[in-house]
């Protein structure tokens, strides 16, 4: 304890009085603010990228014979929105951005548990958007759709799909990072007294998503190698033409692209949750059935992915299966719907105010 | 394209209508859930509000028979949903046994049907009403998928794959036909029509009376032909390779002591990849016809091998159909 006293004393070489503004210093900050904002501003260029494609596609459809951009341009268009907004720009925004920002405050840390991990994990994301922006400026885009399908994308597309492909291998280490950097911090750098039930929600929330990042990435990454060594060097994984099976391409995409659905809405939830109660001036109503169902959503998000399959062709048993673990996972999703009007109800003092 | 199309709306099959009422059932819940959570949301957010003498609240304690309740009264929910789904789910994935068969195969960008008796159609499905249907699809490219939204049904048509889809239309008139996964650069032309047909009329259609285009010969005499053209019977009616009378339908027994039913996967898996199962008794000497037979091909061979399997009971000479 008086370790910890006296440590508050020390001020670090380089703080907020003196520290210095030049591009250099971003740059090369190891700083979790810092680093926040770099993510904010690197999504919110993707967001624009991403929704210049959208508002392509939307202006094409004005009229029905769509004649502004050809069909090969409209099926770009649409995939570069999708895979710039999944990849670029949704499963890192909360993350990554008020995740960096918000969790070394919220547990009374002076930084996150590996501070230059955490820049290169930024420096990752941008590799690998530069990668796959490479496949849409120079190689025209890619057609696929945001699945990557076989063997649609593995033969017959004639778009640019290896670096897309590329791009989204890339940036998926950034994620395994940040979940890796995340983890870490909320494990071993809280504050003296703060239990793990004393955590904001946020942090339950950011841990789950952390889980799912370091358990869901390394299958996309995975899919992404068999897809490109299959499209460059013919090896046959999906084309049964070449003696694969497309079917397994779609279990590898979803075992990772249903957790993802997850790492893009339990952060959200956890945002809802913190709004609700710092307004209401109070912990949320059932804390901790809230924490344990960021966890239980998590853990059995890794068990649906079927239920992307249902008219794949997937046997009768495996679809009944993955509906009714689709439904199970839709409990613990239910506790967040219903937390907020109760959380006001017995908070019974609510931020609105007007003066009377 | 015969007749204005009706909309996508129409309940147009026996499926329909139990589909529908689920689907309808489940919205019900969704909006009289939303509906609920918001207006609460909205009416202590001005309940409550923060007044003078109402800074902050005194800390509450969890409510476990709340929590309990919320816990329960939606798994109860889910636990309609998932046995309701499930059944209408185990129906629409099992064709009964006296279904119609009719060939599906899809390729960038159009639909190729089949009918037994060798008429083809191109982005046409004609069906006659009130007799079950079943679809056996194979895609010659990626992956398509068959879908007509009046009758409420889709199947995706995977290559390297047989899938089925079955239905019994129940109103006479031109449905739309769509592709309903993504193919490539003009999936979205990827569309046709589905005619459903008086009986008689479609019998009529059949026999030659209207619309398609067809060799004249049926499924099982093209396949016939195709049998004779790559002299598959140099091996199969010498006993080089397993006779394929009386097959379709039997278990077959393999050199790895398994055992497979001769289905039309098993026939299309043993001419394409013909040493992933061995009939015991035989060696691997088959070469693959990857590449030289198109699915089309395969299922008039299949067709000609199913009409092995009734035609002669007590020889091993191959009956000519």
């Amino acid at each position: 304890m008086s370790q910890a006293v006296q440590e508050v004393g020390v001020l670090p070489r380089v703080h907020y009085l003196n520290a210095s503004y030049g591009w250099k210093t971003w740059l090369f900050t190891t700083d979790h603010k810092r680093i926040a904002w770099l993510y904010l501003a690197a999504i919110t260029f993707f967001f624009f990228v991403g929704g210049a494609a959208a508002t392509l596609m939307r202006l094409n459809l004005i009229e029905p014979q769509g004649s502004l951009i050809e069909p090969s341009t409209y099926n770009r268009m649409f995939t570069l929105h999708g895979l710039v907004m999944i990849f670029f720009f949704l499963a890192p925004s909360i993350p990554a951005v008020l995740g960096n920002f918000l969790i070394p405050l919220m547990i009374g840390a002076k930084d996150v548990a590996f501070p230059k991990l955490n820049l290169l994990s930024w420096y990752i994301f941008m590799a690998g958007g530069t990668v796959f922006l490479y496949s849409v400026i120079a190689g025209g885009g890619v057609d696929t759709g945001w699945t990557f399908y076989t063997p649609l994308s593995s033969t017959y597309a004639n778009s640019n799909v290896m670096s897309a492909a590329m791009g989204v291998f890339i940036s998926g280490f950034s994620s395994i990072l940040t979940g890796l950097n995340f983890i870490v911090t909320i494990h071993t750098m809280r504050a003296p007294g703060l239990t793990w039930f004393r955590l904001p929600l946020f942090l339950w929330s950011m841990y789950a998503t952390s889980i799912i990042f370091i358990l869901a990435m390394p299958v996309i990454a995975i899919t992404m190698v068999l897809l490109m060594l299959e499209r460059f060097l013919h090896f046959g994984f999906f084309d049964p033409a070449l003696g694969g099976d497309p079917i397994l391409f779609q279990h590898l995409f979803w075992f990772f692209g249903h957790p993802e659905v997850y790492v893009l809405v339990l952060p959200a939830m956890g945002v809802i949750s913190e709004l609700i109660a710092t307004f209401s001036r109070k912990r949320v109503f059932g804390y901790g059935f809230v924490a344990f169902s960021s966890v239980a959503i998590a853990a059995l998000s890794f068990f649906v992915w079927g239920h992307h399959m249902f008219v794949s062709g997937e046997s009768l048993y495996s679809g009944l299966v993955f509906s009714f673990f689709s439904f199970a996972v839709a409990i613990p999703k239910d506790r967040f719907r219903l937390r907020p009007p109760c959380s006001m109800r017995w908070a019974s003092s609510v931020f609105l105010r007007w003066e009377d | 394209m015969p007749l204005e199309p009706s909309s996508n709306f129409t309940q147009a099959s026996s499926w329909a209508n139990d589909w529908e009422t689920l689907f309808y059932f489940e919205v019900g819940i969704f909006i009289f859930f939303s509906v609920l959570i918001f207006s609460l949301i909205l009416y202590f957010a001005i309940k409550y509000r923060r007044r003078p003498g109402n800074e902050a609240a005194p800390p509450t304690k969890d409510h476990l028979p709340l929590e309990v309740t919320w816990t329960v009264v939606p798994a109860a929910i889910c636990v309609v949903m998932f046995v309701w789904g499930a059944s209408l789910f185990i129906r629409n994935g099992l064709p009964p046994a006296g279904a119609t068969e009719i060939f599906v195969v899809g390729k960038q960008w159009m639909w190729k049907i089949q009918y037994p008796d060798g008429r083809r159609d191109i982005n046409e499905l004609h069906v006659p009403v009130g007799v079950p249907i079943k679809l056996t699809m194979a895609s010659e490219d990626v992956i398509h998928d068959f879908a007509i939204p009046a009758f409420r049904i889709k199947k995706d048509v995977v290559p390297g794959h047989y899938t089925t889809l079955w239905f019994t239309a129940t109103k006479t008139g031109t449905y739309h036909l769509y592709c309903d996964q993504y193919c490539g650069t003009s999936h979205s032309a990827m569309v046709g029509w589905v005619i459903v047909m008086e009986p008689a009329q479609y019998a009529q259609w059949l026999s030659g009376g209207g619309g398609g285009g067809g060799g004249g010969k049926s499924l099982a005499a093209a396949g016939a032909d195709l049998y004779k053209q790559y002299a598959c019977s140099t091996c199969h009616d010498t006993g080089r390779g397993p006779s394929f009378v009386g097959v379709y339908g039997s278990t077959v027994k393999l050199t790895s002591g398994q055992t497979v039913k001769a289905d039309d996967a098993y026939i299309r898996e043993s001419i394409l990849n013909p040493s992933a199962k061995i009939v015991a008794g035989y060696t691997p000497i088959m070469p693959t016809f990857q590449g030289q037979l198109s699915e089309e091909q395969i299922l008039q061979l299949t067709a000609h091998i199913k009409s092995l399997a009734k035609s002669d009971a007590d020889g091993r000479k191959v009956a000519k159909p």
